[in-house]
């Protein structure tokens, strides 16, 4: 078991999932379809990743002003992450998560898209700031 | 964060459940974003289009406006930067359910007592901000150009924030709110000066792919021209876009720059190749072109001149549909004045309403088959390539060549 903690307040209730790790920044605006929980924009993740029900990693969150309104949406549609982990999650991801009602964790020493792998079983507690690998 | 009476009494609920969630909204992101307070605003800005919100979003907005008129008066101006879908893309297979979902949206916007005018989109002079003036701004590009060009102070208020922040008339103090988050962290000197609005937005482009967080404020030296309102909006919309970064300054141009002229930091040199990779067409030279599509932002009137200027003569190829959205007001003009017609008869469309991205881009690139696209805007280039679209940005002169021609035209790199 391996723990990681995190220097800020995180968002949501605790969760547990399987990891959907992306190596680089992700937009909810720019790079997903919404329907489908998939990546629309080649090259993020491996062909047919779906961001539904994961804990879903990545390097930040970039542009999209508009992630508030999606992930909401994403949740109706039952295609959204169970939980967002970042290294630098930006205020954008933080609104949405907030909106959206996912839990959200950022703020860590380690780089978390190195030290969690993909399919990874993960226990997220936002409220302890720490999330367990397994 | 510290709560007044007054905003705690919000939060308990005492004024109803509109309030009681929009004072939980900004405690609870300013609370994770670090903010030690929150101050009193005078207006915001609403980011909230139909492509992006959905039916969750809009379900939202008509919950929301169901509370007793008095329970949901704004205590800040609210105005709309995401005004209607351009009835017109109908026509292009825009789906009957998305307009209804627009006028629904429209309705409950209205209620929660939005100001419905779109004067403010594009030239921002209305309700200009003054320097030093903390707002809300929840439209990306309008956000970053309030930040640098006008010397204002607001964080990028997605969505709900900024109808939160109205509704209660405060917004959390962090981020871009405070001096020392507005310092620049990186010093890029450009080696070619843009000439057109495509460039300019590639510069945004440039540097943006160049910064690893939002945290890192550019400083750009070295530019030989004043860029003027517009450029500033395109290198904006742009830097955002590609790095969710909030605020940038120009050396002898936005009103923060005189500030860090002795800044110590490496000046990283921005080469002209770099501007050209942006904009460049080649990974679509000589495909088939299904769809140039312009304004994002919305094209200004010396934007329209210069289109007809280009098309004068020429037709736009069968196999190539051109969409141009400008603003109301241009349109208007370019009718008294013929350029309309000419426009229209040359094969090219002009549509008043919300960005081509946020008006059903998705359902209408299925409805017609389309994949390959131009634009001039490096942003709108950006997003539609996350949007099943294979596109390219460039110059507002090789989209036209290429709309003429009916297959991607490379254009001439400046190098």
């Amino acid at each position: 078991m391996n723990k990681l903690k995190s220097s800020k307040p995180g968002l949501g209730a605790a969760v547990e999932g399987k990891a959907l790790v992306l190596k680089c920044a992700f937009s909810a605006r720019y790079d997903l379809d919404v329907k489908t929980g998939k990546f629309l924009r080649p090259g993020l993740a491996t062909e047919d990743a779906c961001v539904a029900g994961k804990i879903l990693i990545a390097d930040r969150a970039k542009g999209g002003v508009a992630s508030s309104w999606l992930l909401r949406e994403m949740v109706r549609l039952g295609t959204a992450p169970a939980a967002l982990v970042f290294n630098n999650a930006g205020p954008v991801m933080v609104q949405a998560a907030a909106f959206a009602g996912i839990s959200l964790l950022d703020g860590f020493e380690e780089d978390v898209t190195e030290v969690l792998t993909q399919d990874q079983q993960l226990w997220l507690d936002p409220a302890n700031r720490e999330i367990v690998a397994e | 964060m510290q709560l007044t009476a007054h905003q705690q009494k919000m939060l308990d609920g005492n004024f109803g459940p509109a309030y009681a969630w929009a004072m939980k909204f900004l405690a609870d992101t300013g609370s994770v974003l670090g903010a030690d307070r929150l101050i009193p605003i005078r207006y915001a800005f609403f980011m909230a289009d139909t492509d992006a919100m959905g039916e969750a979003g809009i379900n939202f907005m008509e919950e929301l406006a169901l509370a007793a008129p008095e329970q949901r008066i704004p205590a800040a101006n609210l105005y709309l930067e995401s005004r209607q879908t351009a009835a017109e893309l109908a026509d292009y297979g825009l789906p009957q359910w998305f307009m209804d979902l627009d006028q629904r949206r429209l309705n409950a916007i209205a209620k929660l007592g939005c100001i419905m005018e779109y004067g403010h989109i594009n030239n921002h002079s209305i309700p200009a901000p003054c320097f030093g003036e903390s707002i809300a701004m929840g439209s990306t590009p309008t956000a970053i150009y309030a930040n640098s060009a006008l010397g204002a102070r607001t964080n990028f208020e997605a969505g709900p924030a900024a109808l939160a922040s109205a509704l209660a008339g405060y917004v959390p103090r962090w981020g871009l709110h405070l001096d020392e988050n507005r310092v620049p962290k990186r010093v890029f000197e450009v080696e070619r000066t843009p000439q057109s609005l495509a460039e300019w937005g590639a510069l945004g482009a440039a540097i943006g792919l160049r910064l690893n967080n939002a945290s890192e404020i550019p400083l750009i030296k070295g530019l030989r021209e004043h860029p003027g309102a517009l450029a500033l909006n395109h290198i904006g919309a742009s830097l955002a876009s590609y790095a969710a970064v909030g605020l940038f300054h120009i050396e002898g141009v936005t009103p923060e720059a005189h500030q860090f002229n002795d800044i110590d930091l490496p000046v990283e040199r921005l080469t002209a190749t770099e501007l050209d990779a942006v904009i460049s067409t080649e990974k679509l030279d000589g495909q088939v072109l299904d769809l140039v599509v312009l304004g994002a932002p919305q094209m200004g009137w010396n934007e329209v001149v210069e289109l007809a200027q280009l098309l004068d003569g020429n037709q736009v190829a069968d196999c190539t549909t051109l969409l141009a959205f400008v603003d109301k007001g241009s349109i208007e003009t370019a009718r008294t004045l013929g350029l309309a017609d000419k426009l229209e008869a040359a094969g090219c469309r002009l549509l008043d309403g919300i960005d081509y991205f946020q008006s059903g881009s998705e359902p209408i690139r299925q409805a017609n088959g389309w994949t390959t696209t131009l634009t001039a805007s490096p942003k709108l280039g950006n997003i539609l390539n996350g949007a099943g679209y294979k596109a390219a940005a460039t110059t507002l002169e090789t989209c036209v060549a290429s709309a003429i021609a009916g297959h991607v035209i490379q254009g001439e790199a400046k190098a």
